[in-house]
This record gives C-alpha cells, structure tokens and sequence, in this order.
C-alpha cells in the first residue's frame, strides 16, 4: 500500500533496458559454422540417407537399427538410449522417467490441411489406405515434411480419423476413437519417444511382417511442412509398413485389436 | 576472451550486411556449402543468443542453432531473394529453440556485468526511485518473470538491438504487433520492477 513504489516512467524503463543491454553477460558463443557444414555436405552427398532429423537434440542421435533388429531390441532391459526406425517412423527408447512431456493432443491445425478423401489422394499423389475394420473415416487431413533440398524431397502424409464408438472409446483428448497416419516412403519424418520405465513396448505382427506396438503417453515428433511440431501421444499405438507406406495407427485398443484393424487396411482406390 | 565460461569479448550483436548476405544466400542457394558457413559464423552469435533466451540452457540453444542453421540451408529454395537473411535465420532458431524449450528441467538466468564506475550520481526524482533502488537484477528478475512473448519482444529490442521490423520478421508478426505487444510488455515490466523494488526496500528496513 504505501510502501508500493510508483513503477518507473517508460523513459527511465526505456534507459534502464538501454543499459542492461551493454551489460549482459551472454553465455560463450559456440561456433557450430563447420558442423553445419558438416552435416549439409553430408545429407546432400548421401542421396539415400535417411533425412536429417532437422530438430531432434543432436546428442540422441546415437544409433539407427534397421527394422530387423526391432524384435530382438523390443522387451529387452534397456541401459542405454536406442532408436529403432521404422520406414517414416523412428522410434526412440529412453532410460529413466519422462520429465517433460508435450501437454497438447494433436489438434486439427497440427495433422495439415482437412481435406475431403478424394482431395487427399489427388494432393499426396496415392490413395489413402482405408481399415475396413473401421468403416469410412469421419474427418481426413493431407500434410507434407519437407525433407531435403530437391523439390521431390518432400514426404506426403495421409491422416484419416474416426469418431469414437462403443466398440472403439474415445482417445483421452480427442474426439475421435482411431486415427491413422500414412506416410509415403522411407524418409523419417515421425519420431516417437518413449521412455524404459513408463512405457511398454514390443514386437506384432502384422501381416506377416514385424511391426511395433507401445502403450502409454509418450512423445510424437512430428516434421509438419518444414516445422517440427511436438504432440502428446495418450493411446495405444501400432506402427507398420505395407506397399512402401509406413502406418501409425492410434486407438485406446489392446493390440490384438488393434492389429485386427492394421490387417484390414486396403487402398481406397475408388473413394468417390 | 572467454571468462569463466561466458563470452566478454562479444557483447554487441553482430548486425545484418543485407547486400553481402543476398549473395551469400543466393550462392548457398546454389549449393555452396562454403558460403553460407559464412553465413553461419556471421550470425550464430545473435543466433545463439536468441536460442538460449527461449531454451535457458547452454546445451540445447547450442543443439537448437545448429539444427535450424541446417534446417535453414535446406529452405533457402524457399527465402525470398533479396529479403533480410538475419531475421528469417532467427525465426527458425526461435521455433527450433522453443520446439526443445519444454525439456529444459532447470533454466540457467540471464547474468550481467558490474556497472560502469561514476554512473548514478545525480540525486534520483522520485519517480526513479524504483529504478534506482532496483539494479540490474532486479530488472533481469523482473523480465524473467514476463510471459515469454513479452520477454522476448523486449529482448529483441532492447538486449539484441534488433530494429522493430527484424523484430516483426523474426517473431513472425506484423510490425504493429510488434509496437502493441512491446507496448504492453513494458507497462508490465515497470510493474513488476515497482513491486521487486518495493519488497527490496521493505526487506532492507
């Protein structure tokens, strides 16, 4: 009350910052020129390399095993830091508790631009592959990664989803009971962080072929356009390859369930 | 000249060479390499800096620019020919910064320099008593505690230096917003330096 000093005028606000600015004492300056370079001349004379993960922490990036070794890696105690890759998906395993989790469920902004089926397939250039298990989706979003230099490089994303029922429960956050994700080719361009001590994981079967099933909240990294987006992931989730796509499919089911679904996805040739 | 792990040497922003930067874009663009490293080390310290007021960690603003430079060089086909290279490159760092911000567990503070001597001998006007019994501190506390778009608007204005259209470029919004926001981003922080200040004076009773 009368002790409250009156704030300072903005001329004196205006100075103070003026001086502040001279007085900072900046942490050291870390000079990343040739580590840029580095990794440009790198990513742009490896054609085939998997794409620069543009925004996940340099110090995670330790290892890549190919698909192959998902089952041997999946249930296993793990004592250091693993990526997996899964076609567009890399999948990454962290000791320890997660310590700051994303709060936001992806919304409609962050799965790109909602567009009819039809449009879908004429933007991304394929059909989106439909689980018939599910019926036609309710609502489907088109969205691309760019993930290179060439104007090819551009990774094209298909989400459909589909409104929560009594056989499929609603996704806590959401309004929708399944979604699923379809990205075109090999580039990574998802990245899922899971970690030891609150998420499980392992190994399904897909049609015939290794695919990888998690339970548990954990992180979705998503490249959106050249952004990178961060979402909280609260369902089950399997991911899978099929006919050079890679498929994330989100829903609260167990994962006999859930692969019951995966293995009743057929291209949606004719959508109209 | 480094000191205790801080840079007392480079304490002024690099500032933007607009016609020397088109070209080193436009060959960058082209696949040199070479040029736009040049590009890099004329801006990461400014780069840096921004990072490391979104993240608050040495670490991660280090990881953060060095991922966005690469991310930048990947979207030159992209940068407008004959645009300010310094603002659009720091619009990336800051969404790369604040896309790892929320992992940070413990935020490192903006630390300053002692005063120069002899500053501060005209007797205060009462109105600048706040100022004046606040110091440096108490305004780095005072802006630590703003939410972060309205610290990083005043810091980009006022510890940056950048002008309010870079700011505007940079932040991604129109150069009215920029006014608006830094506008109220002070009202703010002079309330915050009167309530600091006056908790200081009661204390020192």
């Amino acid at each position: 009350m009368s002790d409250r000093m009156r704030p300072p005028t903005e001329e004196q606000m205006d100075a103070a910052l003026a001086e502040l600015a001279g007085r900072v004492d900046w942490p050291r300056t870390p000079d990343v020129a040739t580590a840029v370079g580095t990794t440009i001349r790198a990513f742009e004379g490896s054609p085939s390399m998997v794409a620069p993960r543009l925004s996940l922490p340099s110090r995670r990036r330790t290892l890549l095993v190919i698909a192959a070794a998902l089952l041997a890696l999946a249930g296993a105690a793990l004592a250091a830091r693993v990526v997996i890759e899964l076609g567009a998906v890399a999948v990454e395993v962290l000791p320890g508790r997660p310590t700051a989790l994303p709060t936001n469920v992806a919304t409609s902004a962050d799965l790109g631009r909602e567009v009819s089926l039809n449009d879908a397939a004429a933007i991304a250039g394929f059909p989106a592959a439909l689980p018939a298990a599910l019926g036609p989706p309710d609502r489907t979003w088109v969205d691309d990664a760019q993930v290179g230099v060439a104007p090819d490089q551009v990774v094209r994303r298909i989400v459909n989803a589909w409104p929560a029922t009594a056989d499929v429960p609603v996704l806590p956050g959401t309004e929708a009971g399944a979604v699923l994700m379809q990205f075109e080719g090999e580039w990574e361009v998802a990245s899922k962080e899971l970690f030891a001590e609150t998420n499980r994981y392992g190994e399904a079967i897909v049609e015939g072929r290794p695919a990888f099933w998690t339970t548990g909240e954990h992180e979705l990294v998503l490249i959106a356009g050249d952004e990178l987006i961060q979402l909280l992931v609260t369902g089950n989730v399997l991911i899978w390859q099929d006919a050079g796509f890679t498929f994330r499919l989100e829903t609260t089911l167990g994962r006999h369930e859930a692969v019951r679904i995966a293995e009743s996805v057929t291209p949606a040739i004719d959508v109209g | 000249m480094v000191y205790d792990g801080r840079d007392v040497s480079d304490q002024r922003p690099v500032q933007g060479r607009p016609s020397e930067d088109a070209e080193l874009a436009a060959r960058a663009r082209d696949g040199d390499v070479g040029a736009f490293e040049e590009l890099v080390t004329r801006y990461q310290a400014v780069a840096f800096r921004v990072a490391w007021l979104v993240v608050r960690d040495r670490g991660e603003a280090e990881d953060a620019v060095q991922d966005a430079f690469v991310k930048a060089y990947f979207a030159l086909p992209r940068f407008r020919p004959g645009a300010p290279f310094r603002p659009w490159v720091l619009r990336i760092v800051a969404n790369e910064a604040r896309n790892r911000g929320r992992s940070v567990r413990r935020r490192e503070s903006l630390a300053v320099r002692a005063a120069a001597i002899g500053s501060g001998d005209a007797a205060p006007a009462p109105e600048a008593a706040a100022l004046e019994r606040a110091d440096a501190e108490v305004l780095v506390a005072a802006l630590d505690r703003l939410p972060e778009r309205d610290r990083m608007v005043v810091a980009y204005r006022y510890l940056l230096e950048m002008s309010e259209s870079e700011t505007a470029e940079a932040l991604d919004v129109a150069p009215g917003t920029v006014k608006s926001r830094l506008s109220r981003a002070l009202v703010r922080l002079r309330t915050e330096v009167a309530s600091a200040a006056t908790v200081v004076e009661v204390e020192s009773r």
